[in-house]
Formats: structure tokens, C-alpha cells, sequence
């Protein structure tokens, strides 16, 4: 007993100047955190990130991108602390990292709201704003409430996430996009999928009839807004037959932070609660 | 001789009018089937059923019947001029360009028929690269079959080097385009492409006894009668504008252009006058029945139907290994 | 009427790329006629044979097939009269040994052109003559040297060639199908007023069967003319650089080379 209180003591005293002093020189690995950083105001301490930067972090140092980071600019830039996520960095970094003596923290995986609004108290107690991120973490779920709030009530809507054409790839309930259809009152079709992003069979969509499809515009090879609107012509289609199919901007639902996320709640429910806000 | 010809060409071609109405019936979705006999009947109608019929399943029937044959056709004949049983239609590099002009396209935002022309493009460009280096070398099978498989390595390593400045969303979409598929959304692009390969194919029929004198090697099929040179070019050209045509509206579909000619020449034997067109047949009812199979395994969840092949052809070529004096080569 | 020679050559030089193999060749070959070439290895013979039957074009002079000269003659045209017999080497695709047959027939059947009455008779012939009976419904890859060696022949003969030339076509055989080969061929020549070139590595063969030997050495024809006038000691001694012994053999006067042991000498 008295030794695993004095190991903790020990491992506290080892651990504690990381913990508690506040790092001034941090490298992003993940992109949305790159984001959540800036959103935090915490943007002068940035000293590096990866490609595919937010334009707050727009003159930060590139070092890398999500499969491959250059390891000696990371050491160049004496960083204190690196952020890193599971779902989004190698392992085989993270350690080549951590025995080169770099502070690495490692995120889970997030889910959904709840995650990503843990996710981001933790980053702002690290970074010594926790004061900032309580704020912004009461605002976005007063405003998440507000939202879904609107939707109870209604009727479900049928949703369908297109995110490639070719293949059909859509978006199950494990991901953002099945969290933000779940709080907008919508129901994900594919919902109930194993897989994040599986591939989807064409005539499984119209056998479900959805009353919504969103095409996310950027996934698989159709940017500038040029898409096949193949749904349009289909027969039948509840979707079709009331001129329900919507394209988003990818930007809206990818990357998401919690300002993020309540932003692209707000679009999703306005394009399920049609009837609610009276527009098209 | 010309009986015992029509038997295998007719019982295979019967096989494929089974295998395509069983795929209609089946699909990628549970549809009851009096509703499918129903829809089938009555072409001029309507509903959510008819359209799902007519204009989504029967579309990728025919695309899955064209590229099968397809493939099965280069396959048998790249294996041919080059001599070389283990020879398929991508041996000369053209999924490399192809998957380079894709990549290319995802990354640069071009879509739609705009993709399909770059990743054409892209074949092309493989094909007349390697062309250029093998006519220097008097297209000798070696240099060919070498200079494709330079040129699939330079063409994927550009590939990854493009994939290594873009975002993961791109990569991804690239990889999943990649990994081939007969679900397309744009029905007028199924049609185009089924009219002009199938032409393609036919017009392949003709030269089915060049197709014999060229595997006996470019010297023996000069004396023969043949132009070797020409022929080589010819096929070798022909073939892979069918190719890269697959290519553009399916990406790349692993093995069904190495082994589909393998179990046709066992089959029926080598001669390519019954060969070629069996092949054909057969590619084309393999196809349909991975892709029916890649539809429903998981379904709604669909797998590439490049892996369905893929494993299959990993099992005949294990049995290639093991059993080769069964298949009559030494 | 004036017989024109199946086949003449007049002054060829041809050779691969910048390298210029056999120089200066000129012979006449008229029909029912066996010409044997005979030389060292490297010394142009199978460059010859290419050139003859038009796979490489001459560098310089002209060779003329019944009186037209080949740069002007289609592919199909010499296929018609000419048949070659490249040497041996695998053929990949187990073709059956009927269909590998039937494809000689390629030049007067066309691409598509059904199978006549004609093919089928012929194919009958060939069959019998090359006593294929037995392995017409085989598989090439399942025959054996010699049996293989008669399906191509047969596959040759099977479009009556006006003109035949063989590279080496007793190599990898016993000599039970040597001698069956050369009869063969001696016959067809005799019968059927074919012309024939031969490219042959056995001196004792070439003095056996044919009527005429041309030796070749560094790409030059050193020697032409009847056995007797081309296979004699100081010829052999002066173009392979070994010792030999040329003694008549017991059938006519047609001279018998016996190697000397211990009689290599180094240039």
C-alpha cells in the first residue's frame, strides 16, 4: 500500500513539470486539432502542423502529413508537446517520436459530440486554456440542444449520405455525419453498418427510399461541383419525387471541432427540417 | 472440325444467357422475383422497381458481360503474341497509366466523364511509352514484357507520389476507384463503352488464326504467311484500347484476364479459332457471377469485385504451381 | 523456253543492325534440287536461311524467287511458294498436332476462309506421309522430339511448296529419325520437284543426301558445288581449323569425314 503510494508519488514528480507547466511550443499532427488550437486562441504557440493546414495556421512550419512526418524538422523545431490521434497517425511514428525523447499525447479515437467535446477540454486544459474551451464546450451544447430540439417531434427523415459516386460510399452511425443525422432528426439508412464509410450497393439506396440524399460534393474524384446527379431520374424515389437531394460542402462535415460541429448541425437540420424553416 | 467447334462456343454462350438472367434475378438487393419477371416484361413501365431493374442492375450486367469478355479476349491474346501463358491484358503497364490518370483527375478535382478520359488518358500514354520503347528493340517479346513491367512500377510510383502530397480524402477516393467496380452511376457512359468494346471484341474474332500462327513465334508466323511485325502492332494496339477502355468505366479488375484463358485452353484446347471466343464467354459469365457474388456477400455493404476474382485467382494459381503438367505446358 | 532457277541470289550482303553477317552471296538453286549449307558456327548460315526467305532484307544485291525479286513479293506471296523450318524451339500453346498442321494452310485458307475439301485432303496426305496417324488428336506438348519434328515438317509441306528450306531439321534426333527425315526430304525433292536448302551440321549427312554443298565460312561462300568437290581435307582444315580424314564412303562416290583424335589445332 505504502509503495504504491509512494510509486505514484514518484511517477507524479516525474510526470508533473509536463503536466502542469504550459507548453509554448506545440506541433499539430491531426488537422482538426490544428483547428481546435486556433479555435482555442492558442495559435502563437503552434510551431508546427501538417499539410492540408486550416488557414488560421496558414504561415506554421509543414511537418508532414498524415502518413509521413519528418522526424528531424520535429526535433528541429523543440517542440514540448506533439498532439497526435489514433484514428489518424501510425502508431510507428508516435513511438519513433516518444523514444527521441519528444512529449507525445496521443488522442482517442472520437465518435461522436461527446467526444469530440472531451477531446477538446482536454487540449485546452493541456494548453493552459481551459477557461476558453469550458465556454466555447457550454455555447456549442447549448446550441446543439437548441437544434435538436427543433427536431423532436417531427417525423424521422430518411436520410442517404453519399460521400463517392463511384463506388457509392456512404457514412454508418460511427461516424460525425451519423451523430450530426441522429441530433438533426434525421435516420441514417445505412445507419445500423459495421463499418465507418462502407461501400453501398445502388439498389439497396432506392429499395430504402430515402426522403433526403446529401451528396458530399469532394468525395471520390468529383470537386468543382461537378457530380452525376444519378438520383434525380430515378422513378419513384421519395427523395426524387419531392426534389429532396441536396449537395454539402465538404469542409461543413469533415474536420469537425466542436464550433464545427454545431455549425454543420445547423445546415443539416435546416436541410431535414424543411417543413420547420419553410425553405427549400 | 466445325461441329465439334460450335459445341463449346454454343454450350458456353448458353451458360452465359443462364448466368446474366440468374444475375437479373438475383441482383445486389432482395427484390421478390415475380416483381423483377414482372418489370422484365414490361419494359415501357414505371415504379421504383422497374427503374431499379432496367436502368441500375441490367446496366451492370451488361458492363460486368463486357468487361469480362474483355478482359478474357486481351488476356488470351497478349498471351499469345507474347507467347506467354502468365501474359494478361495489364502486362504492358496499362493499369499503371490508367491508375495514374485517375489519381491524377481525383486529385487535380476532375470528375464524371472528365476522369474517365483522363484515366483512358493515362492508359494510352503507358501503352505508347511502352510501344516506343519496344519498337526501338524490334518488339521482341522480352523488351515488351519488360518495358511493361518498368513502366507499371514508374507509373504506381508516381501514383504514390501524388498520393504523398494530397489529402487522405483524395487518396482514399483514389484507392477505393481504384480497386474496380461495375456500379456506375452514369448509365449513358455504360452504354458507350459496351457498344465500342463489343465492336472491338467481334472485329478480335476475325484474327483468331493470326492469333495461332503469333503464338508459334514471330519467325515460324513470318513463314507461315504472317507479317509478324504488323500483326504485333496491331494486336498489341487493338488490345489494349479494349483494355484501357475497361480500364476508364471499371478500373482494374485483378485476374480474370490471366486465368479465364487458362481454364478455356484446357478446356477446348489452344486453337484460338474456338478458344478466343469461349474465352470471351467464359470471362464475361465469371464476371457476372463475381460480381453478383461481390453484390450479396455483405450485402448492403458491397466488396470490390476485384477481390472476389482476386481470391479465386490466388486458389488457380496455387493450383498452376502445384499441378502445372495438368495444364500442358512444361 | 528458258528455265528460270527457283532461286538466285546475286551479290547479297545482309546482317543485323551495323553488323554485316554473310557478304557477297550469290548461288542459283533450280527445282528437284538439295543444296546443303554447311560451315562453322557464326559462319552466316542461319543469317542465309533468313535472308532467303525475305525475315531480314539484304544490305546490298538481289534475290530473285521464280524470277521476281523478293523486295517487291509480298509476305503472302513467298508464304505461297516458300516453306522454312526455322530451328527447333518450344512451341508454348498445347495445340492439337491436326490444328498445328492445318495452320501451313494459313496462306491459301486466309483468315477466315472455312476448311475445303482441298485442306482436308491435303491434311490427309501430310498425315500418312509423316505417318502421324496415331498422334493427329495429341497434344504437341505430348509428343516426342522426332514425332514433333514430322508434324512440322508436315505442317510445311501441308501449302506444296515450290521451295523448302530447313535449319538444322535432324538436331535433337536418333539417328532411326535422322535417316527417317532425310528420306523424307531426298523423296520430296526427287518426286516432287522441290527445291530445297538445308543448313546442316553433319558433314557425313550433307555428303549423304545432298546434290550440292555450299560452305560457308566468316560469311562467304569458300566452296560450292557437287560433295565430292566441297568435302575435302584441306577445305575442312582451312574453314574449321581441324584435322579430318575424307574418305569415299560405301555408297557411291559420296565422301565420308572422320575426325583425327587429337587433331585440334589453335589458330
Amino acid at each position: 500500500m505504502t509503495l504504491a503510494v509512494g510509486l505514484c508519488l514518484v511517477g507524479f514528480l516525474l510526470y508533473a513539470p509536463c503536466v502542469l507547466a504550459v507548453p509554448n511550443r506545440v506541433i499539430s499532427l491531426v488537422p482538426s486539432f490544428t483547428r481546435e488550437i486556433c479555435e482555442l486562441g492558442a495559435a502563437d504557440i503552434l510551431v508546427g502542423v501538417t499539410s492540408f493546414r486550416p488557414k488560421c495556421a496558414a504561415t506554421k512550419q509543414v511537418v508532414g502529413n498524415l502518413t509521413e512526418v519528418n522526424i528531424e524538422r520535429v526535433i528541429a523545431l523543440k517542440p514540448d508537446l506533439v498532439i497526435a490521434s489514433k484514428d489518424s497517425n501510425p502508431k510507428k511514428i508516435v513511438m519513433k517520436l516518444r523514444t527521441l525523447g519528444v512529449n507525445v499525447v496521443v488522442f482517442e479515437k472520437q465518435k461522436d459530440l461527446d467526444g469530440i467535446l472531451y477531446t477538446f477540454l482536454r487540449l485546452g486544459k493541456m494548453l493552459g486554456r481551459e477557461n476558453r474551451a469550458r465556454e466555447i464546450v457550454t455555447r456549442v451544447r447549448l446550441e446543439v440542444k437548441a437544434i435538436s430540439s427543433r427536431a423532436r417531434g417531427e417525423k424521422s427523415v430518411r436520410v442517404f449520405w453519399q460521400l463517392g459516386s463511384s463506388p457509392l460510399v456512404t457514412a454508418s452511425n460511427k461516424t460525425f455525419i451519423g451523430s450530426l443525422t441522429r441530433l438533426a432528426g434525421g435516420e441514417n439508412i445505412f445507419g445500423m453498418l459495421a463499418e465507418s464509410y462502407p461501400r453501398v450497393n445502388r439498389e439497396e439506396v432506392i429499395l430504402r427510399n430515402p426522403d433526403v440524399i446529401i451528396v458530399v460534393k469532394d468525395m471520390g474524384g468529383s470537386k468543382r461541383g461537378v457530380y452525376v446527379n444519378e438520383w434525380a431520374h430515378v422513378d419513384g424515389l421519395n427523395a426524387a419525387s419531392e426534389g429532396r437531394i441536396y449537395t454539402l460542402d465538404p469542409d461543413i462535415v469533415c474536420q469537425p471541432t466542436p464550433l464545427r460541429f454545431a455549425r454543420a448541425l445547423d445546415v443539416v437540420s435546416r436541410l431535414l427540417q424543411r417543413n420547420v424553416h419553410g425553405e427549400n | 472440325m466445325g461441329k465439334t467447334r460450335l459445341i463449346p462456343i454454343l454450350s458456353l454462350g448458353f451458360t452465359l444467357i443462364t448466368v446474366m438472367f440468374l444475375a437479373l434475378l438475383v441482383g445486389g438487393s432482395p427484390i421478390p422475383t415475380r416483381y423483377v419477371i414482372r418489370s422484365l416484361s414490361n419494359p415501357g413501365g414505371s415504379g421504383v422497381f422497374h427503374t431499379l431493374i432496367w436502368d441500375v442492375r441490367m446496366p451492370r450486367i451488361v458492363l460486368g458481360t463486357v468487361v469480362g469478355a474483355a478482359l478474357a479476349g486481351c488476356g488470351v491474346v497478349f498471351q499469345a503474341i507474347l507467347r506467354n501463358p502468365l501474359a494478361e491484358p495489364y502486362t504492358l503497364g496499362v493499369s499503371g497509366g490508367g491508375a495514374l490518370g485517375a489519381s491524377l483527375a481525383i486529385v487535380l478535382g476532375i470528375g464524371g466523364l472528365g476522369m474517365v478520359g483522363m484515366c483512358f488518358g493515362g492508359c494510352l500514354v503507358s501503352v505508347f511509352t511502352v510501344y516506343m520503347v519496344a519498337s526501338m528493340r524490334n518488339f521482341s517479346n522480352t523488351v515488351v514484357i519488360l518495358a511493361g513491367v518498368v513502366f507499371s512500377f514508374l507509373f504506381s510510383s508516381l501514383v504514390m507520389l501524388i498520393f504523398s502530397l494530397s489529402s487522405t480524402r483524395d487518396v482514399y477516393a483514389a484507392v477505393i476507384w481504384l480497386m474496380g467496380s461495375l456500379s456506375s452511376a452514369d448509365t449513358n457512359l455504360v452504354w458507350v463503352i459496351s457498344i465500342a468494346v463489343t465492336s472491338s471484341l467481334v472485329f478480335l474474332l476475325f484474327f483468331a488464326r493470326d492469333l495461332d500462327l503469333m503464338s508459334l513465334g514471330d519467325e515460324r508466323a513470318t513463314y507461315l504467311g504472317l507479317d509478324a511485325k504488323k500483326s504485333k502492332i496491331f494486336f498489341f494496339v487493338l488490345a489494349s484500347f479494349i483494355t484501357a477502355s475497361c480500364v476508364a468505366v471499371a478500373g482494374i479488375i485483378s485476374f480474370v484476364g490471366l486465368m479465364v484463358p487458362h481454364f478455356v485452353r484446357k478446356l477446348v484446347g489452344p486453337s484460338h479459332g474456338t478458344m478466343l471466343p469461349c474465352a470471351m464467354l467464359a470471362g464475361s459469365s465469371f464476371l457476372v457471377i463475381c460480381d453478383t457474388i461481390s453484390q450479396r456477400l455483405l450485402s448492403p455493404v458491397e466488396l470490390p469485385v476485384g477481390v472476389i476474382t482476386g481470391i479465386a485467382g490466388g486458389i488457380f494459381f496455387l493450383l498452376f504451381l502445384l499441378r502445372r503438367d495438368w495444364w500442358g505446358y512444361d | 523456253m528458258i528455265k528460270v532457277p527457283v532461286l538466285k541470289m546475286e551479290h547479297v550482303s545482309a546482317g543485323y543492325g551495323e553488323r554485316i553477317v554473310i557478304k557477297d552471296i550469290s548461288l542459283e538453286l533450280e527445282s528437284s534440287e538439295l543444296l546443303g549449307i554447311v560451315g562453322p558456327n557464326g559462319s552466316g548460315k542461319t543469317t542465309l536461311f533468313r535472308t532467303v526467305t525475305g525475315l531480314i532484307k539484304p544490305r546490298s544485291g538481289r534475290i530473285y524467287l521464280k524470277g521476281r525479286d523478293i523486295m517487291h513479293v509480298t509476305r503472302r506471296a513467298i508464304a505461297m511458294d516458300v516453306s522454312a523450318i526455322p530451328q527447333l524451339q518450344n512451341i508454348v500453346f498445347p495445340y492439337s498436332v491436326e490444328d498445328f498442321i492445318m495452320m501451313g494452310r494459313f496462306v491459301q485458307r486466309g483468315r477466315s476462309g472455312a476448311q475445303g475439301k482441298t485442306d482436308y485432303d491435303l491434311l490427309e496426305h501430310v498425315i500418312d506421309l509423316f505417318d502421324l496417324a496415331s498422334l493427329r488428336y495429341q497434344r504437341i506438348s505430348s509428343i516426342s522430339g522426332g514425332e514433333l519434328q514430322r508434324a512440322i515438317l508436315a505442317q510445311a509441306l501441308i501449302k506444296e511448296p515450290e521451295m523448302m528450306l530447313l535449319d538444322e531439321p535432324t538436331s535433337h534426333l536418333d539417328i532411326k529419325h535422322q535417316s527417317s527425315i532425310m528420306g523424307i526430304i531426298r523423296d520430296l525433292v526427287d518426286k516432287r520437284d522441290v527445291a530445297c536448302i538445308m543448313i546442316l551440321h553433319d558433314l557425313n549427312l550433307a555428303g549423304q543426301y545432298c546434290d550440292r554443298i555450299a560452305l560457308l565460312k566468316d560469311g562467304s561462300i569458300f566452296r560450292i558445288g557437287s560433295p565430292d568437290e566441297v568435302i575435302r581435307e584441306e577445305y575442312i582444315r582451312d574453314v574449321y581449323g581441324t584435322e579430318v580424314l575424307v574418305r569415299q564412303g560405301p555408297f557411291g562416290s559420296r565422301p565420308y569425314v572422320f575426325l583425327v583424335p587429337g587433331a585440334f589445332r589453335e589458330d
